[in-house]
């Protein structure tokens, strides 16, 4: 995404001056510019839409309660994308003693618009990615689901994770390997399933 | 190098993390060995199937001004909650602070009392009596009686002798009246003690 906002055409150091200096539209401006990111970036950590729209509200509550710490020249976006981050992994922290609430109740991405077909496709293969994912351990789950799913480099992880990047791309290379042989595990179980459905009937 | 020394690092190459010194001696192993072109396959569908989890900014469900309103609302709801714990609110909130300033109030007013009480006796004690009226005391009178002086008798004789409480000292030793009366015993004769005692009451 631009430093450019499309709506006012100032830059977001502009708007984070404004910011520090009470100006409301300001804020207003920096929420229309990076709602949906931040909204799509807890989205695909998470995994459940009215959790991730909680989160990136959360994320500007705090953003703007620390926005006199906020330097504007080394950027507003990278900075609002770890609180967001940041806020998700402490929501999947905290889940990890609860009981996960079933998939079919985990509220999805609108599907309208879409070739239906394509979409049941795409919503099938989203849940069994959670349900695989699911299983792995939180600090695997969270580099997959940072830099496979939302696409951050891995620089980026270890800033948000505090870690080196060097034991980011370890442990990346680990929850490969755990994510690939679950997958492959849940085809096999899947195909011998579907066999034994087929032979049954 | 073996198989086992390329597995950690297929991971990271199939998704591009690979560094790139690491990645031309991987590439160079792979052309020899099919197990490894394999496995990296493997690395290469699952990723896509990481990706193809990952939602983009679009297909989140369209909304107006929704978003900012809760933002906003969010922000108020903290925003009125510091307000009201630092400037009133409902009296339970506030009743550690109220019994502080009650507690000083109270300590500040039994302080302004006392000071005054203590000031109008000080006022008092100096209006009644002048302080050079000292009371009149008589002055001790030392009787000396030598058991081996040839006047023993007239000094035990000329001992006052009282029945109130009234102590005699040789300096050294506290005399009391019955010690008197045993002295007289001892130093004059008893016919003269009787008859001096007759004599006096």
């Amino acid at each position: 995404m631009t430093d450019q906002s499309p709506q006012s055409g100032e830059s977001d150091a502009e708007l984070v001056v404004r910011c520090q200096h009470h100006d409301p539209t300001a804020f207003r401006l920096l929420v229309d510019r990076y709602g949906r990111r931040a909204w799509k970036v807890a989205y695909n950590l998470v995994g459940d839409l009215e959790i991730a729209r909680d989160i990136s509200q959360e994320a500007f509550v705090r953003v703007i309660r620390g926005m006199a710490s906020c330097d504007p020249a080394r950027g507003f976006r990278q900075w609002f994308d770890r609180v967001v981050v940041n806020l998700s992994i402490d929501y999947l922290r905290k889940q990890r003693g609860v009981q996960s609430v079933p998939l079919e109740f985990v509220s999805e991405p609108s599907t309208e618009g879409d070739d239906p077909g394509t979409l049941s496709v795409r919503d099938e293969s989203r849940r069994l990615v959670r349900e695989v994912l699911g299983q792995l351990p939180l600090k695997h789950r969270a580099v997959l689901m940072m830099r496979d799913i939302e696409g951050m480099d891995c620089e980026e992880i270890a800033k948000v994770l505090g870690k080196s990047p060097g034991t980011v791309r370890w442990r990346l290379s680990r929850a490969r390997q755990a994510f690939k042989r679950a997958w492959e595990r849940r085809e096999l179980t899947g195909t011998r399933s579907g066999a034994d459905r087929g032979m049954t009937g | 190098m073996s198989c086992s020394k390329y597995s950690n690092m297929l991971g990271l190459y199939a998704g591009g993390d690979l560094a790139s010194g690491d990645a031309a001696k991987l590439e160079a192993h792979l052309v020899g060995c099919e197990s490894c072109r394999a496995e990296l396959e493997g690395f290469r569908r699952t990723i896509g199937v990481l990706k193809s989890a990952s939602c983009t900014e679009e297909s989140l469900p369209a909304e107006g001004t929704s978003y900012w309103h809760e933002v906003e609302s969010k922000l108020r709801g903290r925003t009125l909650a510091v307000e009201r714990l630092s400037a009133g609110g409902p009296w339970w909130l506030r009743l550690p602070t109220l019994a502080a300033q009650a507690a000083v109030v109270l300590l500040v007013a039994g302080a302004l009392v006392w000071v005054s009480t203590l000031h109008r006796e000080q006022a008092e004690t100096s209006a009644k009596s002048s302080p050079l009226a000292l009371e009149r005391r008589p002055a001790p009178i030392v009787f000396l009686v030598r058991p081996s002086s040839p006047y023993r008798q007239a000094e035990a004789f000329a001992l006052p002798l009282t029945d109130n409480d009234v102590i005699f000292s040789d300096f050294n030793h506290v005399v009391s009246p019955g010690d008197i009366r045993r002295l007289r015993q001892q130093i004059l004769p008893a016919a003269a003690e009787d008859k001096e005692i007759t004599a006096r009451f």
